[in-house]
Parts: C-alpha cells; sequence; structure tokens
C-alpha cells in the first residue's frame, strides 16, 4: 500500500509540474483588433494588422481557384500605411521600433522587407515610380518623452532600385522648422544633364535633393526669414522631362501668395562641383492666393503655368520662359484645374469645388496668347458639380453631382458625348469612393452602398451603353469601403467592412453573371489558432 | 468501434439490474466534473486560462472482481473575450466507451484504474457583432485515470435509509470519486470553418481556414457515484 501511495504521489507531482509550465494567454488575444484597408494594389487586397504587425494579402482567385488570404510579418507595432503610386506595393511604417516594411505586390507572390530606419521616422513620400523614397518625421506626432535630443531635420532617403533598398541617413539644412511635405520629379534631363529631384518642403523653405547624388547635390532655398511670417509651398510642379540647362525644372505654389516661384537648376561642371539653383518669382495680377496650379504644354512644347482662384472670373496663363502673363476670362471664378495632356496641345478641366456651380470649364492652352483663337469651352450640367474624380483612362472624368444623386460621365476630348446617369430609382448617393473607370476605360462602375448592395456598371467607349448590375450577397457596413479595381487581375472587389473580413469579388467584364461572382469570408481570422 | 462498445453494454447493464439479487453484479452511476489542464498556446484564443472545465455522467457495471466497463458522456465548454469586442466559444460533447479494475482496499476506500475510449465532437464559434463563424469536426479520444472513491459503508446506508437486506437496494452506497489521469484527442481540424451574418448567401464563400486543435492534457475529477 505505502509503495503504491508512493508511485500515485510521484505521478501527481510529475503531473503538477508539468501544468505550472503553462504559462499565459498571450496579450494579442486581449489587444483590439486594430486593421485598416483595405487597399487595392495591382494584384492584391491588402489589409494591415496593426496589433500583430502583419498584412493580410486577398489573391481575388479565379474561375478555377478560390480567393485565398496569406499573412506575412512586417513590423509592429504598425502606424502609417503608404501605397506605392504605381499600385505595386505599399510601405508600412513602425516608428516606435524605427523601421519601414516594403510590401510588393508581385504577378507571383507578395513579398517583405523590412528596412532599418535611422530613427523613428513616422512619414514617408514615394515617387511616382517608387523607385526613391524619403522617411521623415512626423510633424504631427509629439517627440518620445524619453528622447533629449531629437533633430526634426534628419531624414532617411530609401533607394528602392537597389536590391536590397539601400537606407540613407541624411541631415538637412536647419530651417528653423522640420519637413512637412515631400514631392520628386520624374526623371529630368537637360543636355547632358540628368537629374531626379526630390522637394522638401518646411514652413520656410524649400530644400531640393538631387537624388542620383544625393551627398552633393542639396540646395535649400529660404523662402522666408523666419517661422512666424511662413511662405510655405503647398504645390511643386515639374517642368521636362527635358528641360534646357539653366531652365527652370521646378514651380512652387506657396501658401497665402498669388505668386508662382520657378526654380533655375544649372548642372555641375565650369568649376563647379555640385548644381546650381536659382529662383525666378512668377508674378502674377491676382490680389489674394492662387489656389490651384498646372504646367500645361503647347504642341511646340513650351511651358504654360495655368493659375486660378475662385474669387476671381479668370483663369491666368504665364508663359514660363518670358513670364508674360495672360488673362483668360471665364463666366465664374474656379480654383480646381485637371491637366488633359494631348500632343497638340495640353488642356484643361476647371471647376469650382465648392458646390455652387454647374459649369466646367475645358481650356486650350494652344493659341492662348490670341484672344481670338482663345479656346475655353463652357459645359452646363443639369447638376451642381460636387466632385470630379480624374479616372485612370485619361480622357475620362466622372463627375457626382453635389447632390450626389447623379453622375455625368465627360469625354474630356469630345465633351459633348458625355453621358450621364441618374440612379434615382434606387433612392442611392453616391460618394466618390463608390464610383471607378476601370483602368483601360472600358467599363464605368458604381456600387450602392444601402440597404441591399448592389454593383453596376456601364460599358464605356462602345455604342451599346447597356448597364448590368449585380446584387451581393451581404451589405456593405457603414465603416466598408468603396469600390476597389485590382487592375492587374481584372476584377472589382466590394469590402463589405466586417472585423473578420468579408469582400465580394466580381470580375470587371462579367458583373452581372452570378457565376462569376467569388466572395471570401473570414479571412482575417485565418490560422487563428496556429500559434505563430 | 463505439456502437460495438454500446452493443455490448446495453445489454449487460439491462440484465445486471433485471438479474435478481446474487446473479447480479454491481452497478455504479457517476456525476461529476472534469477539468483538463489545456498547455496548448493554440487554445490561447479560446480560452483566457488554461483549463477546461466539463461535466460527466457516467455508467458503470462490475463484471468480475471489480473488472468492469463504463458507457459515459462528457461536455464541456470554452469561451473567452477575443480581440476585446469579440467572442469565442469551444464546445465538446463525447460519448465514451471504458474499462475499469476497482479494488476494495477497504470497506469505505476503492481505487480504481479506468481506460476512456471514444470520440468527440468540437465545435467552434467566433463571433464580432452579427458575424459568427463556425467550424465543427469529430475526432477519437483515449483517457488513462487513476482514481480513489471514498464510499459510506453500505452497512451504514442501508441503516440510514432503512433499506432491507432483501432489497434490490441492500448493497447501496455512495462514494466520493477521486481521479488524476492523462487524456489524449486527436487534432480538431477546423479549416473548412463557415461565416453567417447579415445577408443571404447566394454566391460560394471561401472556407475560413482556422487551423487545428490540440486537447491533449492533464485531467482531473470529482464526481458523486451511487453503487448498487
Amino acid at each position: 500500500m505505502n509503495t503504491n501511495s508512493n508511485r500515485l504521489a510521484a505521478v501527481l507531482c510529475a503531473l503538477a509540474i508539468a501544468g505550472v509550465g503553462c504559462g499565459q494567454r498571450r496579450p494579442e488575444y486581449d489587444r483590439a483588433f486594430h486593421v485598416s484597408g483595405p487597399l487595392g494594389l495591382d494584384h492584391r487586397l491588402y489589409f494591415v494588422d496593426h496589433s500583430a504587425g502583419e498584412i493580410v494579402a486577398l489573391e481575388p482567385g479565379s474561375e478555377t481557384r478560390p480567393p485565398a488570404a496569406i499573412r506575412q510579418p512586417i513590423c509592429a507595432p504598425a502606424e502609417r500605411v503608404v501605397p506605392f503610386p504605381d499600385r505595386r506595393g505599399l510601405a508600412v511604417l513602425c516608428p516606435a521600433v524605427g523601421r519601414v516594411a516594403m510590401v510588393r505586390d508581385d504577378p507571383e507572390l507578395v513579398s517583405v522587407q523590412v528596412l532599418d530606419l535611422p530613427a523613428p521616422l513616422g512619414r514617408l513620400a514615394l515617387s511616382e515610380d517608387a523607385a526613391f523614397a524619403l522617411a521623415f518625421h512626423d510633424p504631427e506626432r509629439p517627440l518620445d518623452e524619453d528622447v533629449f535630443f531629437s533633430n526634426p531635420n534628419e531624414v532617411a532617403l530609401l533607394d528602392l532600385r537597389q536590391e536590397p533598398p539601400v537606407v540613407e541617413r541624411m541631415d538637412l539644412p536647419d530651417s528653423g522648422d522640420q519637413p512637412r511635405r515631400v514631392w520628386f520629379s520624374p526623371e529630368l534631363s537637360g543636355g547632358s544633364d540628368r537629374a531626379r529631384l526630390a522637394v522638401v518642403a518646411t514652413r520656410t523653405s524649400a530644400t531640393v535633393l538631387d537624388l542620383l547624388e544625393p551627398q552633393v547635390g542639396v540646395t535649400t532655398i529660404r523662402l522666408s526669414a523666419d517661422a512666424s511670417s511662413p511662405r510655405e509651398p503647398v504645390e511643386a510642379l515639374f517642368g521636362g522631362p527635358d528641360v534646357e540647362p539653366g531652365g527652370e525644372v521646378l514651380f512652387l505654389r506657396l501658401a497665402g501668395s498669388s505668386d508662382v516661384y520657378g526654380v533655375h537648376r544649372t548642372p555641375a561642371g565650369a568649376g563647379r562641383t555640385q548644381p546650381a539653383y536659382a529662383v525666378n518669382i512668377h508674378s502674377t495680377s491676382f490680389t489674394g492666393s492662387t489656389e490651384d496650379a498646372e504646367l500645361l504644354y503647347s504642341a511646340a512644347g513650351a511651358p504654360r503655368l495655368l493659375l486660378v482662384r475662385r474669387a476671381e472670373a479668370a483663369a491666368r496663363v504665364i508663359d514660363v520662359a518670358s513670364s508674360t502673363e495672360v488673362i483668360v476670362p471665364l463666366p465664374e471664378g474656379v480654383n480646381r484645374i485637371q491637366r488633359i495632356p494631348a500632343s497638340n496641345g495640353d488642356r484643361a478641366l476647371l471647376y469650382r469645388a465648392d458646390g455652387q456651380s454647374s459649369s466646367f470649364y475645358v481650356l486650350s492652352v494652344e493659341g492662348i496668347e490670341d484672344r481670338l483663337a482663345r479656346n475655353v469651352e463652357e459645359v452646363v450640367l443639369s447638376d451642381r458639380i460636387g466632385a470630379v474624380s480624374p479616372s485612370e483612362a485619361g480622357d475620362l472624368a466622372v463627375i457626382l453631382a453635389e447632390h450626389r444623386r447623379a453622375v455625368y460621365l465627360v469625354d474630356l476630348v469630345r465633351p459633348e458625348s458625355s453621358a450621364y446617369l441618374r440612379p434615382e430609382r434606387y433612392e442611392m448617393t453616391l460618394a466618390p469612393d463608390q464610383v471607378a473607370v476601370s483602368p483601360e476605360g472600358s467599363t464605368f462602375l458604381a456600387l450602392k452602398r444601402s440597404g441591399p448592395a448592389r454593383l453596376g456598371s456601364l460599358p464605356l467607349g462602345s455604342d451599346s451603353r447597356r448597364p448590368q448590375s449585380q446584387t451581393l450577397d451581404r451589405p456593405v457596413e457603414a465603416d466598408g469601403a468603396g469600390l476597389i479595381l485590382l487592375p492587374g487581375a481584372g476584377v472589382v472587389a466590394v469590402d463589405h467592412g466586417l472585423d473578420a473580413g468579408m469582400v465580394t469579388l466580381v470580375p470587371v467584364d462579367r458583373i452581372g453573371d452570378a457565376s462569376a461572382v467569388r466572395a471570401a469570408a473570414g479571412f482575417m481570422v485565418r490560422d487563428l489558432l496556429d500559434p505563430r | 468501434m463505439e456502437m460495438r462498445t454500446r452493443s455490448l453494454l446495453v445489454p449487460a447493464l439491462l440484465a445486471a439490474v433485471l438479474l435478481p439479487g446474487p446473479a447480479r453484479a454491481d452497478i455504479t452511476l457517476t456525476a461529476g466534473a472534469v477539468q483538463v489542464l489545456l498547455a496548448e498556446p493554440e487554445l490561447d484564443p479560446l480560452a483566457e486560462q488554461d483549463w477546461l472545465h466539463a461535466g460527466r455522467v457516467s455508467a458503470g457495471l462490475d463484471l468480475f472482481e471489480g473488472l468492469g466497463l463504463d458507457l459515459a458522456y462528457e461536455g464541456g465548454r470554452l469561451t473567452a473575450p477575443l480581440f476585446e469586442d469579440w467572442d469565442s466559444a469551444l464546445e465538446l460533447d463525447g460519448l465514451l466507451g471504458g474499462v475499469h479494475y476497482r479494488h476494495e482496499a477497504l470497506e469505505w476506500l476503492w481505487p480504481y484504474a479506468r481506460v476512456d475510449l471514444g470520440a468527440f465532437k468540437g465545435a467552434l464559434s467566433i463571433r464580432t457583432g452579427d458575424t459568427r463563424i463556425t467550424a465543427e469536426d469529430w475526432t477519437f479520444f483515449c483517457a488513462a485515470s487513476l482514481g480513489l472513491q471514498l464510499g459510506l459503508p453500505k452497512r451504514l446506508v442501508r441503516e440510514w435509509l432503512s433499506i432491507d437486506e432483501d432489497s434490490f437496494f441492500a448493497d447501496l452506497s455512495i462514494a466520493l470519486d477521486l481521479s488524476v489521469g492523462w487524456a489524449m484527442y486527436g487534432r480538431l481540424d477546423f479549416d473548412h470553418a463557415r461565416m453567417s451574418g447579415p445577408g443571404g448567401v447566394r454566391y460560394e464563400e471561401s472556407a475560413v481556414a482556422l487551423g487545428d486543435l490540440g486537447l491533449d492534457g492533464f485531467r482531473s475529477g470529482i464526481a458523486l457515484s451511487v453503487h448498487f
């Protein structure tokens, strides 16, 4: 009996010791589920699981392959998500740990590179082609309490053309402020000079970096003597791609100013080790601040600056070469410009963005100096203009009526042939994120959120404009995203806004065909039971 | 396996109840609680602590010199808040057949050993707002337990309850049943979960692969047994 009791006690002790090592529940299951997204890139839909420090990529699948989600670790805690302008990736900043994750949306796979930043930089700007990025301190983020000194002009230049990407720490000249905005130029060439510029704006200055030679080409242009009278650049326009040596490569519109600053670049050489920059102020006859500016090119390639402000019923066109100004009268003041590039001279769509006008104007830059040949076409809609969404197809703009119950598809080349849709039957209102035009411009898409969700499509560019519609299984919750196009996959996605993940996926060219509709549900909790 | 066990046990229990005195075997009816220590990290989303509390009812039949058979039902539920405003739940229901050996060491002390085999159904549910993700799976179960039954002497029970010695319940006794053991489960596969929520589903939705779950672990039990 004693022997048996001892054995039993030994077994119980062993089991108890085994039980002690069980550990606590991991804390991520007690934190709020913090997900941002989705972001639609070329081939997939992306969500960022901030608490887990992971990215969730949803592949839309195909007729033979169901949608599938994959999780990949990035960095944690993830704070800011910045999509690549070319939709081929996204960057996730984790300033608390001084890292940035670069996620590439390649056709075959999702790849993640986590790069170390030299400091807890909370903002990131990317060039249009995602070849360069500049990380800088978030001006709205308070400094950590345990930091004694900080250098707000410390930045990191990321050369994403390299494999692996190269991160270069830089100190920008102190301007009494810190970086607030960054713009990147396309590649500029003038004779043998090649340059790619980044412009870093503070409230009092603009610093120009030559990305091809970042250590020698840093120049700061002071725009104000002190921060108490800021002259902050709010828009940068780049000339080119071909600019004569010494020509103007950059135009800066400043907050509260009617003038535009043109920046000349003289390449290095002839005794200079770095390029020289000089400023030329293009003054206008506006009495207040310019609200929008655009650079347009004539058929001969001559650049013209187009400037507008709502308080004056005119547009100003400045010949960059001579700084001469042409005043083009308009029936009313406008404050938005959308460029319409064309080889026979650019045009521009001008409109008011305050919901007070039912007209928009198409201005041609060709022959603008000739009062008789001047070409401004007014198009009057039946409704006041609410929002204008440029389409990726170029020659098409989507205009939402101010009351949001009508949509105009404006052919920017032939405005008279624009389409007009009034989906009143559904008593729906549309927000800009509920309408889209497929990238090749073949289909207009709209999403109805309220009540039973419905997807509508209208073929464009053909004589037959027969609309199609598709009722979705589930409603779209209030915080659900709108229409998201995945151009590389030829799919339109509707996020229903459910925490666990719910997305309906429809091939753009098969809206109305119920057999083509795919749905991915619950993918945010995929592998929940698998310890990570 | 389960059907075979049931086909043997049911006639045996009936026979034991219906047969007169000396030919009748001892019957034990037990109801109590089982605690299973689940130390696997994959259970973290489903539980705030490591113990699964389950209920167990069983009927046992001593056939020969303390050797007997058991038929039991065990059911338990794990619930936990998840991601602050989500809920998760795992329900387990099992039907078990077992073999035991009980030795009457003293009039009031009956140590025993038991092996249970059976099948368990696991039902997983994750709820967020109006949305619920559910999945079910079956798995096998095997457990080995050692226990002690601390019983009231039959003589005392007879006196307290005024039971005749010729009565069917002449051997009635009540015991506190304490046990410890180790349980092995097959893994529950929850890779084909489905989501339900607002709106009907007409389009095919992809299944949710939640992963799989192991429930192996130390178990202890406390129960009240009635022998007659």
